[in-house]
């Protein structure tokens, strides 16, 4: 797998005292709302106090309030910037930072001059620094590591994000500003554009975290991103309400309804940041619900409908519309005229360069596609070489591994342990070598399965016996075992045993010793009518195998059935493991026109539930009764 | 009555891999009490062959030059060689190479890795069941005249 963003481990903090992260960490769990709804009291707050005061007061506390929550903001992607290891996210967050660090210091300085009791002209050296703040955020954000951003889609998200930016700037200029624009003579040209670029940055800003947001996978991506769009969106509601205020007045306005606004911004984007640090994936949250509205609603498929046959076409219209516009457009008014069809122009242009790099992304994903096809099989090859290879000296060590065992009575009995550690090891060797060979097997033979009607429990027990003591801790595990008596499915006795044996060892071998481990069965009802799907028209039997160990990662659940995959957390554990179980396991299932799955929240000490359906034999079912087995491994 | 003792065994080890020819040598020496004689390709195994007699042969199928198949059709073509139990062993254990294994005429197809333990037992079980040994038997019965008792 790429390195993702979930990959980069956050260094230790530096200090073992209780930080301020530590803290915010122990809220981990509990719904995060209360933050933003801190946010939102806060703005209430301040639209109270504001239309309270009057005069420099006013000024004051309407500079020196965005000037804190900047620098809340800017401290916390800081704190992000120190604590990540040298890489492309850290080049990606001090982008950030220094975005907010270039506002804050904008911010500050007209803090400072309302603080002295001076009038804030309109043009100030402060802001040619608020200007950086878009760029450089966007930068940011772009660069920010995603595997499911390939290269070519950045530079077409910024085509895109050109695009919605004049659309909105055009539609804006239409309907708002060029009625407006002759108008207001108290405001020179000058600054009429500079103000416009505020609301600009922002639409540019929020069409960028928008489009990332459906573009990205990764679920620990998702409340940064959130966080800002909203903290942006308040931005937009300022900047515009300013900008058109401003026009409407023909002079700088202030009012107690738009400026906490920029404060209530600037303290959600801030949050963006401290949420990054404590890495939220709690299940339940607001992001699980917007993951799953993202999900559903706009969907992949609508997502590409709408790419492909409305968004190209968007710039065209914008075209018609403006020219239309621009006949009826009063011959005082021509450089709005002028303005419009430039707009159009442009849109007309980025939305060229978007298709040529569409295209571009096609052929090489095209390329991609047969490279990977062609690896998979060269993949295949390689494997089976590689085994062939390894059996000779491997049976070679093991023919001299068994002659000393042979003649372990003869050596002194630390020799002879030693001997004993090197068969085991061998042994281990062995049998890896060997679920390759399955593996290669199941793959070649056809699913011709001699089915028979097998008795639950016993394959149960057996499995339970066949576990390999080398798999799983020495320990007595305590197995909680629900199944209804004399329940019988339809398979093969050996294969049953198989995949049970596999999925128990797994529960033992990533669950902590003292957890449980549950085994259940339950009959599932045959669905009647000709909605059913085929595999449900029969009555099957649903075993669910649950531990409470570290359970998996949501996302990374599709990848366990793959062939020698295992999770990376795992590799870097002491576990053994050859990454075929599973793989077996669900061709065992499917052979037996059965299958298998697994639930988890990825959650450590929530585990995961593994569910095994296979068809039933026959309806001998009683009433359940539930037993606590103990089960001993003397190794 | 004299009870005749187990008779010690001959085997063949073909292999072109020399580490284990003197492993698996020094196992079956050992573990399966047999005499062997080790043959580093083909044409040695069936020189050898011919000269000592063995009880049984073990060929690894991927060989350079006469390949263990080859071997194997060799031996099951000449009448002297007909009834001597072959065992294959390989690395190679898809079916077809099974199947082509058993019906180019050996008795018993094992995959590496083998432990020696079992390979000796399967030599044993292969001798005793080969018409090779039972015309020995019946040979030695003509021979003796008091048969021995523990037939």
């Amino acid at each position: 797998m790429d390195q993702s963003v979930l990959d980069i481990p956050l260094k230790p903090p530096p200090a073992q005292h209780p930080t301020p992260v530590a803290c915010l960490a122990s809220l981990r769990g509990k719904p995060f709302l209360f933050l933003p709804l801190g946010v939102l009291v806060i703005l209430g707050l301040m639209i109270f106090i504001e239309t309270q005061v009057s005069g420099t007061l006013y000024m004051a506390v309407s500079q020196v309030s965005p000037a804190i929550a900047l620098g809340l903001a800017f401290s916390g992607t800081f704190w992000v910037c120190l604590r990540l290891p040298k890489g492309q996210a850290r080049l990606a967050w001090s982008c950030i930072s220094l975005a907010f660090f270039t506002y804050f210091v904008a911010q500050s300085i007209d803090a400072g001059i309302s603080l002295a009791g001076s009038v804030l002209p309109l043009l100030s050296l402060a802001e040619l620094l608020f200007i950086p703040f878009y760029p450089l955020l966007i930068a940011g954000l772009l660069l920010l590591p995603s595997p499911s951003l390939k290269r070519g889609s950045r530079g077409r998200l910024l085509v895109e994000v050109g695009i919605i930016t004049i659309a909105a700037l055009g539609l804006s200029f239409l309907t708002i500003i060029a009625p407006l624009w002759d108008i207001s003579t108290g405001i020179d040209v000058f600054t009429k554009v500079l103000l416009t670029t505020y609301p600009l940055g922002d639409v540019a800003l929020i069409a960028t975290i928008v489009l990332l947001l459906l573009r990205t996978t990764e679920s620990v991506m998702r409340p940064v991103l959130f966080w800002m769009a909203l903290g942006i969106g308040l931005f937009v509601y300022n900047d515009s309400a300013l900008y058109i205020l401003s026009l409407h007045n023909r002079a700088l306005s202030n009012s107690p309804f738009i400026d906490p606004f920029a404060t209530g911004g600037e303290l959600l984007m801030g949050l963006s940041a401290w949420f990054y640090l404590v890495h939220s994936t709690e299940p339940g949250s607001l992001w699980t619900w917007l993951t799953h509205t993202r999900e559903t609603t706009f969907r992949a498929p609508r997502r590409r409908w709408f790419a492909q046959y409305v968004f190209p076409y968007f710039p065209l219209l914008l075209l018609l519309l403006f020219l239309i516009v621009r006949e009826q457009l009063p011959s005082s008014q021509q450089t709005a005229a002028y303005i419009l069809e430039g707009l159009a122009l442009a849109a007309i242009l980025l939305t060229i360069t978007r298709q040529i790099i569409l295209n571009r992304d096609l052929v090489d994903a095209q390329v991609a596609n047969e490279r990977a096809r062609q690896l998979d099989a060269l993949k295949d090859q390689f494997i089976t070489s590689v085994n062939h290879e390894l059996r000779t000296p491997l049976m070679t060590m093991q023919t001299y591994v068994e002659l000393l065992r042979f003649r372990q009575k003869e050596l002194p009995e630390r020799l002879g342990k030693l001997i004993e550690a090197i068969g085991r090891t061998n042994d281990a060797l062995v049998d890896l070598v060997q679920s390759i060979l399955e593996v290669r097997r199941l793959d070649q033979e056809s699913q011709d399965f001699s089915h028979e009607a097998v008795n639950l429990q016993n394959a149960l027990e057996h499995a339970i016996a066949l576990i390999n003591p080398r798999e799983g801790n020495i320990a007595e595990r305590v197995l909680q075992v629900d199944f209804p008596p004399g329940l019988m499915v339809w398979g093969e006795t050996v294969r049953v045993q198989q995949v049970l044996t596999n999925l128990l060892s797994n529960a033992i071998k990533y669950s902590p010793p003292e957890s449980t481990i549950e085994v259940s069965a339950r009959v599932v009802q045959a669905e009647s009518g000709k909605r059913a799907k085929p595999a449900r028209q029969r009555a099957t039997i649903e075993i669910q195998i649950r531990d409470y160990g570290l359970g998996i990662p949501p996302e990374q659940i599709p990848l366990l059935f793959h062939r020698f995959v295992r999770l990376p957390r795992d590799l870097a554990s002491n576990v053994v493991g050859s990454g075929l179980g599973l793989y077996l396991c669900q061709n065992l299932a499917k052979g037996m026109d059965g299958n298998i799955w697994v639930e988890s929240e990825g959650v450590p000490g929530k585990g995961s539930t593994f569910h095994i359906l296979l068809p039933l034999a026959e309806a001998g079912v009683d009433q359940q009764h539930t037993e606590k087995i103990a089960v001993a491994y003397a190794g | 009555m004299s009870i005749s003792p187990e008779p010690m065994y001959t085997v063949l080890l073909v292999d072109d891999n020399q580490d284990l020819l003197q492993a698996m040598s020094f196992a079956l020496e050992e573990i399966g009490g047999f005499r062997v004689v080790c043959a580093n390709d083909g044409v040695e195994g069936l020189e050898l062959f011919f000269e000592i007699n063995p009880d049984c042969v073990v060929i690894d199928v991927k060989m350079p030059g006469l390949s263990g198949y080859q071997l194997v059709r060799a031996f099951r073509g000449d009448s002297s060689s007909l009834e001597t139990p072959l065992i294959m062993l390989t690395a190679l254990a898809q079916d077809k190479d099974q199947f082509a294994g058993l019906a180019v005429g050996a008795d018993v197809y094992l995959v590496k890795p083998v432990k020696p333990q079992i390979l000796a037992a399967t030599i044993h079980q292969a001798i005793k069941e080969s018409p090779h040994e039972r015309t020995r038997r019946y040979q030695e019965l003509v021979e003796n005249e008091n048969p021995p008792s523990t037939f």
